[in-house]
């Protein structure tokens, strides 16, 4: 995406200053300048006709999560082509959640902190994944990184996320000791394809391997204090990755002709 | 007095021994219930595709692949002339 320079910005109820400060849902940790609130119009609002007034913009961001999620940006940057965003829905509208997004335009990225919540089995990350995408698709960037948290450790892995090399890295000899809890009860085809991934040897680290981690269909008794609901079985590569926390990324562009990491993404996320 | 734990069995076996491990392992058996619908056609095809030329680019002989996909997706060894191959 082409950026113009910040310029004139539209004055009242749709421009300077009503939609650049603190409202009802929407609250600025630190208040926006009109030099600020310029450089969002030039980036967010006028191109393509965005029209993505800052809570608009949240609101585009976490489009389907559920509650009245308030939102907070804790940062503005425009030195940095950048801002940072933090949404809380509490409860009052029965759902309890948390999240974080930051775009960085130079980077040509969005940084997700995957949802924070309670609340099993709503498909809350699902949805707000469709969400970025989409709201990617309109600004153009084609990189989504994320900081996995709790089950999402295993989930994004499936869903195709793979870790940087330092996260990877780590996750290998986490792995190696979850692995070695309950590897008397895996097939010998899936050990050495663990063998294989655990035990490089000299050779490059592979954080795409994460996601034949994320695939082995064996089925292991589980860390009982880890998932008390399901005491009996559990999939082998959940059990290996639920709780590792890593943080990684996706190219979300189109890319070539054929299958990409963008469809799969779009097939786990069945849109 | 120190308790006699016999040749076999040392205090520190004893005392690092996770008590899982205490447990006869069951037969390994898999669940591929995720990977198939009701009419046996895979759920997750782009996946499986993508997975499979990814285990081939790293060298894993299709038993792997079969293994951990339930099957071979046809394609796979298109565009994948990485090493091992």
């Amino acid at each position: 995406m082409a950026y113009g320079p910040p310029g004139e910005i539209p004055q009242g109820p749709e421009g300077w200053p009503r939609l650049y400060e603190d409202g009802n849902r929407l609250t600025f940790a630190r208040p926006l300048t009109v030099e600020d609130a310029e450089w969002w119009h030039a980036r967010f609002v006028a191109p393509d006709d965005l029209d993505l007034h800052p809570l608009a913009m949240a609101q585009a961001l976490f489009a389907g999560m559920p509650g009245e999620p308030g939102f907070e940006y804790r940062s503005v940057e425009p030195s940095r082509d950048s801002f940072e965003l933090a949404a809380e829905a509490d409860g009052r509208a029965g759902s309890v959640w948390h999240a974080g997004v930051a775009l960085e335009l130079r980077m040509d990225r969005i940084l997700w902190d995957d949802v924070g919540t309670k609340q099993r089995g709503l498909g809350l990350g699902k949805k707000m994944a469709a969400s970025l995408l989409a709201t990617a698709d309109r600004l153009k960037v084609t990189r989504l990184d994320i900081t996995t948290e709790n089950v999402g450790s295993y989930l994004w892995a499936e869903a195709g996320f793979i870790p940087t090399e330092i996260a990877w890295r780590t996750l290998l000899g986490e792995i190696r000791k979850r692995l070695g809890m309950v590897q008397g009860e895996i097939s010998q085809r899936s050990r050495g394809i663990l063998q294989r991934i655990l035990y490089p040897g000299s050779g490059a680290l592979q954080p795409g391997d994460i996601r034949l981690v994320a695939q082995l269909d064996d089925v292991v008794s589980p860390r009982a204090a880890r998932d008390p609901a399901n005491p009996t079985a559990v999939r082998l590569g959940k059990e290996l990755l639920v709780g590792l926390n890593w943080v990684g990324g996706l190219d979300i562009s189109e890319g070539r002709p054929g299958p990409s990491e963008r469809q799969r993404l779009e097939e786990w996320l069945g849109i | 007095m120190a308790r006699d734990l016999g040749p076999e069995v040392s205090a520190f076996t004893l005392a690092t021994v996770e008590p899982r491990q205490h447990r006869p392992a069951p037969a390994p058996r898999l669940d591929r219930s995720a990977r198939f619908d009701a009419d046996g056609r895979p759920t997750r095809p782009v996946d499986d595709l993508l997975t499979a030329r990814y285990m081939v680019q790293r060298g894993f002989p299709d038993e792997d692949v079969r293994h951990l996909l339930g099957y071979l997706p046809e394609g796979m060894h298109a565009e994948s002339d990485g090493p091992g191959r």
